[in-house]
């Protein structure tokens, strides 16, 4: 039965790996490989004799183009990924931050209807996010903040708070409440208490709650499209604006600006892969 | 003065009262035992104590200054928990250390660094200084808990079941080191177990609690010989005290099948509930009969579990005496051993 262990996980890393291979090999084509109705899939250095050839010339132009800027566009690739960038870090912050302090107060305090509360905090995800659009389209335009990092960044917080503040308040509920009280006695306020030796204590649940939080901002699609498809360009509303122009989609830039994208993500998830494990099972594990 | 004094403090927690117009004095070198059985109350004593929870009424006072409102940090008392509740991702020096580096208590390094040194040298913890708090076993952990105590020389020192955690034998270690140790410090400490051996050997006084109320407030002596209700006397010694039903059937007490335990006074109730120690049951010269069921070896004593006119009774015994299971006695207790409870 091992095989067909290996030969199912094999299969699995196939399909997962297709498309990030694919668009790998698209980041080092001609344009002119990406749109061949003949399938490119062996990197050479010489051009191939033969048009029909699965072999395609490889080169490191795209990656040199995401400079460009793009007709109908306003900036080059790494202008919107300073963007996605900006946006992303900020509200990830911002969520972590809010949710961390707002969960402390669910996981220590006696609250009056305080499961009440939570229940609404939860229940600000039950409408699927496009359903608000045009709400809140309408309510930007008259704030003016259309177009602008501080709209997306207060948008993808709001989104990301109820997460944030359910992850947070099952990893401070394991956090034993002697801890503070331990330093309450010691001579210590509460808010010093909070900083000194609960945060340090929560800090894997941070980083596992800051993950979720970059990961659906840093890849929303719907708002950024809509409210900033102009001004602070967020790089998945970037590629899909390119879409009719006049040159053509520049598909080789857009794989290889889409591979400099996902690289971060990835790179982070990786890093941080056992404690994401810990927050996904989070409150089954009793200590 | 008294270090702490605690004047008609109540404490409900929803419609349970945990706390009930509790009284309690400690002196200012007194090592003051509270002792209970689970959910009597004890630890939410302690937490009121300490300023963790606000009684909702009574006062708490401090070496004559009322200390019911202020925060746990102005009270300056220490509190060991129960569970350790050491820092795990930090080392035992740090853990030391760290009620020192309050703010407001502004000492200088080298002063942080001599006390540490002091207190791990009083709890023979100096060789673990510098490993990290969640490698430490059991008893070196509660070590460092009361190091972290000790530390800061605080005005009381309130310890919640300390050693229940522990193996026995690094229990009855503890418990003498630790009785050594207040003296030392001439610090009041206030002590709450269930154990009673805890109670028995450490305490200047015992403060039983039963329910949320103070029932019985005396010398460990006191409270093993002149327990003031049952419940004091089941939850005090080891074995615990005897509690017999009886009837008085006009000079003699009689057990429950009818066969007669011993002389009964005149003026003495018609049914009530009689408490000996097993120390003072002599297995011979008895009116009645009753059967050996158990005998249980102790080391210099042993344990013998009688069944007698329907009941079960314990007899302490020296080891030298002999006795067998199945064996027939006339066991005996004199009436000055006696302890009545009307029923």
């Amino acid at each position: 039965m091992k095989w067909l262990r290996w030969f199912v996980v094999a299969l699995y890393l196939v399909v997962a790996t297709a498309p990030l291979v694919w668009m790998g090999l698209s980041s080092l084509k001609e344009r002119a490989d990406t749109i061949s109705p003949h399938a490119k899939f062996l990197p050479t250095a010489e051009a191939p004799s033969d048009p029909t050839s699965p072999s395609f010339e490889a080169t490191f132009e795209a990656y040199r183009e995401l400079s460009v800027v793009h007709a109908g566009a306003q900036q080059s690739f790494w202008g919107h990924l300073g963007s996605s960038v900006l946006i992303g870090l900020v509200s990830t912050l911002a969520s972590v931050a809010l949710g961390t302090c707002c969960a402390y107060g669910f996981s220590r305090f006696r609250l009056p209807g305080a499961k009440d509360w939570l229940f609404f905090v939860l229940s600000t995800r039950f409408l699927p996010p496009l359903a608000v659009v045009v709400p809140v389209l309408i309510m930007y335009r008259t704030l003016d903040l259309q177009g602008t990092h501080v709209g997306l960044i207060v948008l993808y917080t709001v989104f990301n708070l109820s997460l944030a503040v359910w992850l947070m308040k099952g990893f401070l509920d394991e956090i034993p409440r002697a801890f503070e009280e331990a330093a309450l006695v010691d001579g210590y306020t509460r808010g010093q208490a909070f900083v000194r030796v609960v945060l340090p204590e929560a800090r894997t649940g941070m980083a596992v709650t800051a993950v979720f939080c970059l990961i659906s901002s840093w890849n929303e699609y719907g708002f950024a499209m809509t409210l900033n498809s102009s001004g602070a360009v967020t790089v998945p509303a970037y590629f899909a604006g390119l879409q009719g122009n006049i040159e053509g989609m520049p598909w080789p830039q857009i794989a290889a600006g889409a591979l400099v994208f996902v690289a971060p993500i990835v790179l982070f998830t990786v890093l941080v892969r056992e404690n994401l494990l810990r927050g996904m099972t989070f409150g089954t594990i009793k200590q | 003065m008294s270090a702490l004094e605690l004047v008609g403090v109540s404490k409900s927690f929803g419609a349970r009262a945990a706390l009930a117009e509790v009284a309690l004095s400690v002196g200012e070198r007194e090592f003051v035992v509270v002792l209970g059985p689970t959910g009597a109350g004890k630890t939410t004593l302690l937490r009121t104590i300490a300023g963790l929870e606000t009684p909702d009424r009574g006062e708490v006072r401090l070496f004559g200054a009322d200390c019911t409102h202020s925060s746990p940090a102005a009270r300056d008392i220490a509190l060991v928990f129960q569970n350790f509740s050491l820092y795990p991702g930090k080392t035992v020096r740090e853990n030391l250390a760290f009620p020192l580096l309050a703010p407001g208590r502004e000492l200088a390094a080298g002063e942080i660094g001599e006390r540490v040194q002091w207190a791990a040298k009083l709890l023979r913890i100096e060789r673990l200084l510098d490993r990290p708090a969640r490698k430490l076993s059991g008893g070196e952990m509660q070590r460092v808990a009361i190091g972290r105590a000790i530390v800061r020389r605080p005005r009381l020192f309130l310890m919640d079941e300390p050693l229940t955690n522990l193996d026995a034998k690094l229990r009855e270690e503890l418990r003498v080191e630790l009785r050594e140790l207040a003296r030392r410090l001439e610090t009041p400490v206030v002590w709450v177990t269930h154990d009673s051996a805890e109670a028995l050997s450490m305490a200047d006084r015992v403060v039983a609690l039963f329910a949320g109320r103070v029932v019985q407030v005396g010398t460990p002596r006191e409270l093993y010989l002149r327990p003031a209700t049952p419940a004091v006397a089941r939850q005090l010694g080891s074995p615990p005290m005897n509690l017999v039903e009886v009837l008085r059937d006009g000079a003699v007490w009689r057990l429950p099948n009818g066969d007669a335990f011993g002389a009964a006074a005149s003026d003495a109730p018609q049914r009530a509930l009689l408490g000996f120690r097993p120390e003072h049951v002599r297995l011979e010269g008895g009116a009645s009969e009753a059967l050996v069921e158990v005998v249980e070896h102790l080391g210099p004593q042993r344990v013998v579990v009688l069944r007698w006119g329907g009941a079960t009774v314990h007899a302490a015994v020296a080891s030298s005496v002999d006795v067998a299971v199945h064996q027939r006695l006339r066991p005996a207790v004199a009436a000055e051993h006696c302890l009545i409870w009307p029923r």
